[in-house]
């Protein structure tokens, strides 16, 4: 990594990262609240250059999870609609096609190739699922077509795929299971619970984040133990059978990344069996779910969500307090009547990337679209992105917070937000140690 | 282990077999008499939910919406049996599954149109715990043993002590000599398959008060109560009932003993099964 791109993107974190209200603003907030990629040499330049720039942007539009397809759908469309009223990129219109991945590897290859191939579309966005994101990385040298992934968050995407096998067709705008297993455990270190067990859904994504959960908060706090684990399969009717023998353990911490549908069941039910009464302690509850910030959990739990259990999402929507990001959240309330999902900003920050790669490049050369995004720097709503060249892995900072039930809000908010540098709970490249890589955690993050 | 564990874990076992034993009651009923297998049997679940849900929004009572949607799903049931399951009924296999897997395409847009992708919750029915060996049971698996148990004696009684019931029995063994000896096949398939429509919708609305109503909700329980109808013998109510608690149980133990391999055991026992038992615990050759 280029030691200028490294520094000028962690005096800008540095900012962010803690206390954003304060530090965020300062020469961010003068900035026109747009979306932007700053790269020395490259400049903006003006004329027409395809008559129709084409998006394919692929999610689960189907089954259980198709909520999730929806959430997504609501920030690139609005981005689209934006695009096209202040006239396209370049003059060009932008035309956005959607496509069921179904929650299947070989049907989101499938349409890879269609939207490629027969529909002629320039970009891929989206992706939900570790397992899908996986095979579709696979043929992206082959369509030789860039991939902005904004969900599915399996650091062997970035780490394996993009760094160690070389495939720099894909990008990550995403934050990765870092959020979910080590930012976890950055939280985890502040609270007094000492036992820990966790609930999570049987497959790669529950798994990476406990993995990465335990390492980096056995380095942090040697005084914890992890005493138990329930997994759950993906649909889960009744999570009863799974609490109680977590309970059998005695827990005082629980760490769940259970999502979506299930991880509505899993409360309801561990507030009737009796788990958030066994974590909680003075400031709240010792109970720790990294998706949690989810919109549709949200909008289905309410106030069935106990107030101070700490979550947080790959954005959420408070944060942070710039320009940009409140023209963002006001933009999609207006036109959706919702909150943005953390994968909504993702998938609109991904289609503004499009347009500003093209008017900074005047091309659709893959080769220079690739080099002028590593090492960028994009200003999106979610805050500062910084795109790392060697994992293509998008570095920004999401705090996570302790649900407020407060009635000027249809959702819960968060409050007593924490968050620590990105820099400092990203894996670096090689990939070889674990966070925390310096003291400076203890500094940032105050008793939570 | 403390054996008072054990036996607690035994308990809400049983507790979740209820669950599957009451969406697979409908299913392998279903099967048993018209010889169809319903993959649109979890559509019916998922909309028993939704208008469970829905009607207990306008009229606050949870026992009269629980059973008015399952009537409206049944209604639902007798519509599409009439419109479009008789027609391929001694068809192969394939054209069911095309035909049932449709229908859930179908419901799942509808759904969707309706009331929308994000779930829905409704709120909780059965909120609190009582205490049993020393920790907390919730209400909520009390009920569901209590309702598993009550539509296995409600099917036993319909099916052998009522007129209908000889005759679904009837037309069951021997199609071909019930219909000569005067039974209406059309009344009777029509009828069972509302029946089995009933019990889908019945569980989805006793499962949405315990967790949320979600498109495609029903794609997740239609597996296991698949497991549980072959391992119990396809057809066979008495089987599934068994098979039910077989899986709810060795999921909660295996909870408590192996929870790595959780999500394994009731296809480690559907393997076991099919090569032990082809046909099912209870099932004819």
């Amino acid at each position: 990594m280029a030691e200028v791109s490294r520094r000028e993107f962690l005096k800008y974190i540095a900012a962010l990262g803690v206390g954003l209200a304060i530090g965020g603003g300062i020469g961010y907030s003068a900035r026109k609240p747009e979306v932007k990629i700053v790269k020395k040499g490259a400049e903006e330049v003006g004329g027409k250059i395809k008559e129709k720039i084409k998006i394919g942007h692929i999610a689960i539009f189907s089954g259980p999870f198709s909520t999730y397809g929806e959430l997504q759908k609501r920030g690139s469309l609005l981005a689209v609609e934006e695009i096209n009223k202040a006239g396209g990129i370049m003059g060009s219109k932008v035309e956005i096609i959607y496509r069921d991945s179904a929650a299947k590897p070989a049907e989101a290859v499938k349409q890879v190739r269609s939207l490629v191939e027969s529909e002629g579309c320039d970009f891929i966005i989206g992706i939900d699922s570790s397992g899908v994101v996986l095979a579709v990385a696979e043929v992206m040298p082959e369509v030789n077509k860039l991939l902005f992934v904004t969900h599915a968050a399996t650091h062997r995407l970035t780490e394996e795929l993009v760094y160690k096998k070389g495939i720099k067709q894909v990008f990550r705008i995403a934050v990765p299971v870092y959020q979910d297993g080590i930012m976890a455990a950055f939280i985890a270190s502040k609270l007094p619970a000492k036992r820990w067990g966790c609930v999570h859904p049987d497959y790669e994504y529950g798994y990476a984040s406990w993995e990465l959960f335990k390492k980096t908060l056995a380095k942090l706090r040697p005084d914890v133990e992890f005493v138990g684990e329930a997994w759950a399969k993906i649909g889960t009717t009744d999570f009863t059978p799974l609490i109680s023998s977590i309970m059998e353990k005695k827990p005082d911490g629980i760490h769940t990344v259970e999502w979506g549908f299930d991880l509505f069941t899993f409360v309801r039910q561990a507030k009737q069996t009796g788990l958030f009464d066994a974590v909680k302690y003075d400031g709240g509850y010792a109970w720790i779910n990294p998706m949690g910030y989810s919109i549709d959990a949200m909008e289905a739990l309410k106030s069935e969500y106990p107030e101070g259990c700490w979550v947080s999402g790959r954005y959420i929507w408070m944060y942070p307090d710039t320009p940009l990001n409140k023209k963002f959240v006001k933009a999609h309330l207006d036109r959706w009547g919702h909150f943005p999902a953390y994968s909504g900003e993702t998938s609109y920050t991904a289609v503004y990337m499009i347009k500003k790669l093209i008017e900074m490049t005047k091309t659709l050369d893959i080769d220079t679209h690739i080099k002028t995004l590593e090492d960028s720097t994009v200003y999106s709503p979610a805050g500062v992105r910084f795109i790392r060249k060697k994992d293509h892995q998008a570095v920004y900072s999401v705090p996570y917070g302790q649900i407020k039930h407060d009635p000027s809000y249809p959702i819960p908010v968060l409050t007593n937000l924490q968050s620590v540098p990105a820099e400092d709970y990203y894996r670096h490249p090689p990939f070889k140690e674990m966070p925390p890589f310096r003291e400076l955690y203890k500094k940032v993050l105050p008793k939570a | 282990m403390d054996p008072s564990a054990i036996i607690f874990q035994l308990i809400l076992g049983i507790a979740s077999a209820m669950l599957y034993w009451i969406v697979s009651s409908g299913l392998t009923f279903t099967f048993g008499v018209t010889r169809v297998l319903n993959f649109a049997h979890g559509a019916f679940y998922m909309l028993g939910a939704y208008f469970t849900l829905t009607i207990f929004e306008l009229t606050q009572n949870y026992i009269f919406s629980l059973f008015f949607g399952a009537t409206l799903v049944a209604l639902i049931g007798a519509a599409c049996e009439r419109g479009l399951i008789s027609r391929i009924y001694g068809l192969p296999v394939p054209f069911q599954l095309t035909l049932t897997f449709g229908l859930v395409l179908v419901f799942d847009d509808l759904v969707r149109i309706f009331w929308g992708s994000v779930p829905k919750m409704m709120p909780p029915q059965f909120v609190g715990s009582i205490n049993v060996l020393g920790r907390a049971l919730p209400i909520f698996s009390v009920y569901l043993i209590i309702a598993g148990i009550a539509i296995a004696l409600i099917m036993y009684f319909l099916l052998s002590k009522t007129d209908w019931g000889m005759e679904i029995r009837a037309i069951t063994v021997d199609p071909e000599t019930a219909v000569c000896s005067g039974l209406n096949p059309t009344f009777l398939y029509a009828t069972a398959f509302m029946f089995g429509s009933f019990f889908a919708g019945l569980g989805g609305g006793l499962y949405v008060p315990i967790s949320s109503a979600a498109p495609g909700m029903g794609e997740h329980v239609i597996i296991y109560a698949f497991i549980v109808t072959v391992i119990g013998g396809l057809g066979s109510i008495k089987g599934a009932f068994i098979s039910a608690l077989i899986i709810g149980i060795i999921e909660s133990l295996g909870a408590l003993f192996v929870p790595w391999m959780t999500i394994a055991l009731p296809y480690i026992a559907l393997a076991a099964v099919l090569i032990l038992r082809p046909e099912g615990i209870f099932g004819e050759k």
